[in-house]
């Protein structure tokens, strides 16, 4: 049967290349796969390490300095009161998408290919949350008093939150969100932390894996409940791609500012979350697919429908602007039109066609096979993606702010060296967290990778409805 | 007369027969069209607005649930799928009444109709304020000449893809192999940004310029969002009437693309919930003076009733019955659902045209069940009548085994 598959596989002139390379037993998939975890990092690591941490270093520095000074430090002022905390906010939560896309509604699409590579990108979605999550805490200026504005309990000061805000929705839609991620993404591991429990030499790690597996056997039932729990949570998950950036753009367009407020703002900002999501995935994981040794695992077919996925993503924000700018003029309304002229032709033109040219004009090359199989340009094309996601974030929030209705209040905005330094920071954060996952935890789904396998090897030996009626014997499999 | 061929793909000996028949329908369709539209049609000459306005309504709709069609066909190719084939048919037929689309189209682009409908074909009958409004911008882009020829590039645009789809189609029914399928995921990739742009300004043109100081940038999300859903609720109603009838490719649909088709179901009116929630909030919301009258008319006047029934029927109802798998995997009742959907769907669109006639409420009238049923029983008639000759099931498509063995995760 297997070489009938094969032979079908070949006979395809339209099929890819597959999604596992090479002749694997789950034995070899469980030295390729757990194998990074188990070798001593080697000097690349140590150096990378070294540099994220440094880049930790610039966040405790960046956030000691607001906590002194307070958001004074930043480059914040009227009218532009809300600037790179919100950007980077925004940047980062969007980031995250990635992942719950690819848990979630990838497992619901039964795209098969998304199990080489959920657990990286639901990886990337909590450390990028918590980045995320840093910048409006910070930018309460006594974040231990953040529980007063935050959280909806009964004070005794009457103080309440205001619920009308969508400032609060996002609370509850961010903080769901960062939950039913690291659940999702733990539920996931548990198998092969138990994997890594059995197959670990060292006293330690047989420990500590063993406490996290939660005393997972393997046994049939605990395997029915595993599935059963991770289809449950995918279909948690599945709103939560939407709604979590619909909310995030709430922030904006229930203002009635220029710019800000447009009926389109939540469809385009979850396009546009999935858009920078995929496009940090395809960052990090070409370099870490040659280091970690998985290229096996994780192969061209995976990285060029992820670069799919960036091209439609990109040509639905693309549809975004074009709707914003084309209903600006339409509506004619001079305020609305103004903003837009201002954002192309103002003093912050330079970061709106840098925006233009990422996130409308490179993305476009992903038309072409040539460059969506090679290596270096899917690399670079997804550094710009990611640039030009922040420039959107800084056009939306800045330029709408700087130059409200009145020109008296006009006033630019030039951040200062504490913003770039937290900005920094959180990427430098991010890597520790990243660096240390890829150090301690497997980086592929490795259970559900040998199941993949192990359907591709054995084939269908179910009833076949379809082919029944064409007169073929049930079970069959027709190739 | 049916002429039997038997095709040989793999395994499969599947001795189907070209369709020969239908004709009953044709017919049943066929006269409901032609009475429907005449009747419609002769109100609308003879001056009468509701005919007018109704009839654009139903224009829309099935205008939009062909170009749904056209949608979910190239969505399924140039995302190379390939359980869909085994019933890629009937997605073919709803794109396939495309080119009597624009021929219903032609009395709406008559200056009787422009004049009847939209009002800014008579700026000069403006107040002063409006008129200040309207100069500018609107004034050049709602210029008739300038309607007319953003319509013909909606035509080019849907017709052309369209019919080369189709026309492949044709030949790998002929022909079999590789070639036009690769050549169709191509075409269709290519395609879709513009068959989208164009169906997004085709909403801004039709609909929402009947309120000519409005303006939505999601609106033409909206409009579409609605006819996708009208063309995958059609798909599934045809899948499941043809079930016993080894010819069509209802018999080949197995419970795994029934249960697929439910799901499509279930993911698009929630997405039509999601779009027109995202509009509903944020106009709400803002309260602005130009932006809260589209609202204003449909949620404080006698159209409440309607608005709170599409909330339900349209969102609400569907949505709950659609979540359990066992309901998508009923046969009679997911048929049920899906008939529910394409008539709400309809109601969607009449709700969107008619407060722009009537601003306190609904004033039902004869032509708006003759404008739907006729325009949708001449849609229906030839895109049936299109089908003939055709196998119903893409015999020499070399991914017919895959959907016919496609299997949902279990």
């Amino acid at each position: 049967m297997a070489t009938e598959h094969a032979h079908a596989a070949a006979a395809d002139p339209l099929a890819g290349v597959p999604v596992l390379l090479g002749n694997h037993t789950d034995e070899t998939l469980t030295d390729t796969l757990f194998g990074h975890v188990w070798r001593k990092p080697g000097f690349g690591w140590y150096a990378l390490f070294g540099l994220a941490l440094a880049g930790f270093g610039l966040f405790v520095l960046a956030i000691a300095v607001t906590l002194y000074k307070g958001i004074g430090a930043w480059g914040n002022n009227i009218p532009v009161g809300w600037a790179f905390g919100i950007i980077n906010f925004v940047w980062w939560i969007g980031i995250g998408h990635a992942g719950t896309l690819i848990s979630a509604i990838l497992l619901l699409f039964q795209q098969k290919w998304r199990t080489s590579i959920n657990r990286f990108a639901e990886a990337m979605t909590i450390f990028a949350v918590i980045q995320a999550l840093v910048f409006p805490v910070i930018h309460t200026g006594r974040p231990w008093y953040a529980a007063y504005f935050l959280f909806p309990y009964p004070s005794t000061n009457s103080i309440w939150p205001q619920f009308k805000s969508p400032l609060m929705w996002d609370v509850f839609a961010v903080s769901t969100y960062f939950t039913i991620s690291l659940l999702f993404w733990f539920m996931g591991l548990i198998p092969d932390l138990a994997s890594l429990r059995d197959r670990s030499k060292g006293k330690l790690q047989k420990i500590v894996y063993g406490i996290l597996s939660l005393g997972w056997r393997g046994s049939g039932k605990h395997w029915h409940n595993w599935k059963v729990a991770y289809l449950i949570m995918a279909g948690i998950s599945t709103p939560l791609v939407l709604s979590v950036h619909s909310v995030v753009s709430f922030d904006f367009a229930v203002a009635l500012l220029p710019g800000w407020h447009a009926t389109i703002f939540p469809p385009y900002f979850v396009a546009g979350a999935v858009f920078s999501g995929f496009a940090m995935v395809v960052t990090w994981i070409v370099p870490a697919r040659r280091f970690l040794g998985l290229k096996d695992v994780i192969t061209m077919r995976h990285l060029e429908n992820m670069n799919k996925i960036i091209l439609v993503t990109g040509l639905i924000v693309s549809y975004g602007y074009l709707m914003e700018h084309f209903i600006a003029w339409y509506s004619g309304n001079e305020y609305e039109w103004s903003v837009f002229v201002n954002r192309a032709t103002g003093p912050y033109a330079g970061v709106y066609w840098l925006m233009i040219t990422c996130n409308v004009v490179t993305p476009n090359l992903f038309w072409f096979k040539k460059i969506r199989t090679s290596i270096p340009a899917m690399w670079i094309l997804s550094i710009l993606v990611n640039i030009g996601m922040w420039c959107e974030r800084f056009i939306i929030i800045v330029t709408s702010l700087h130059r409200g209705f009145v020109p008296s209040t006009w006033e630019m905005y030039y951040p200062t060296w504490v913003d770039f330094t937290l900005f920094a920071g959180t990427i430098g954060f991010f890597s520790t967290l990243f660096l240390l996952f890829m150090r301690f935890l497997p980086a592929v789904a490795t259970a559900e990778v040998k199941e993949a396998r192990h359907e591709m090897e054995i084939g269908h030996v179910h009833h076949h409805p379809g082919l029944m009626k064409a007169g073929l014997p049930e079970g069959h499999a027709a190739h | 007369m049916a002429t039997t061929e038997t095709v040989t793909v793999g395994p499969l000996n599947l001795d189907l027969p070209r369709f020969a028949g239908g004709m009953k329908w044709i017919g049943v369709f066929g006269v409901i069209g032609v009475i429907g539209t005449g009747i419609t049609l002769a109100g609308a000459f003879g001056g009468n607005q509701d005919a007018w306005f109704s009839y654009q309504a139903a224009f829309a709709f099935w205008t939009a649930t062909a170009v749904g069609g056209l949608i979910l066909l190239a969505a399924h190719h140039a995302a190379n799928a390939k359980w869909p084939t085994a019933i890629r048919r009937p997605m073919e037929a709803v794109a396939g009444a495309m080119p009597v689309m624009l021929v219903l189209g032609i009395p709406l682009l008559l200056p009787n109709a422009l004049s009847a409908i939209y009002p800014w074909y008579h700026p000069e009958k403006f107040d002063a304020e409006l008129l200040h409004h309207f100069h500018g911008h609107k004034e050049l882009y709602l210029a008739p000449g300038v309607y007319y020829v953003r319509q013909a590039i909606y035509w080019v645009v849907f017709l052309l893809a369209t019919e080369v789809i189709l026309s492949w189609s044709k030949k790998l029914d002929e022909v079999g192999g590789h070639e036009f399928i690769r050549k169709t995921r191509s075409f269709s990739a290519g395609m879709l940004p513009f068959i989208i742009l164009a169906v997004t300004w085709a909403g801004f043109d039709w609909l929402m310029s009947l309120t000519p100081f409005w303006q939505s940038t999601i609106f033409g999300a909206y409009y579409g969002a609605g006819g996708f859903l009208a063309a995958i609720a059609i798909v599934t109603i045809a899948c499941l009437a043809t079930r016993s009838d080894r010819s069509m490719f209802g018999y080949w649909m197995t419970k795994h693309h029934q249960h697929n088709l439910g799901k499509l179901l279930l993911a698009f009116v929630s997405f039509w919930a999601y779009i027109g929630f995202s509009q509903l909030l944020l106009v709400w919301i803002g309260n602005l003076p130009e932006e809260v009258p589209y609202y204003w008319i449909r949620l404080k006047t006698g159209w409440l009733p309607m608005s709170t029934f599409l909330i339900f029927g349209h969102f609400a109802l569907p949505f709950v019955l659609l979540v359990p798998r066992t309901v998508k995997l009923m046969p009679r009742l997911l048929m049920a659902i899906a008939i529910w959907v394409l008539f709400v769907c309809m109601v969607d669109v009449y709700w969107m045209v008619l407060p722009a006639l009537h601003e306190d409420g609904p004033h039902y009238s004869l032509y708006n069940f003759t404008a739907f049923l006729g325009v949708g029983g001449i849609a229906a008639a030839f895109a049936i009548f299109r089908l003939r000759g055709r196998y119903l099931v893409p015999v020499k498509d070399p991914y017919l085994v895959d959907s016919l063995q496609y299997l949902q995760p279990h």
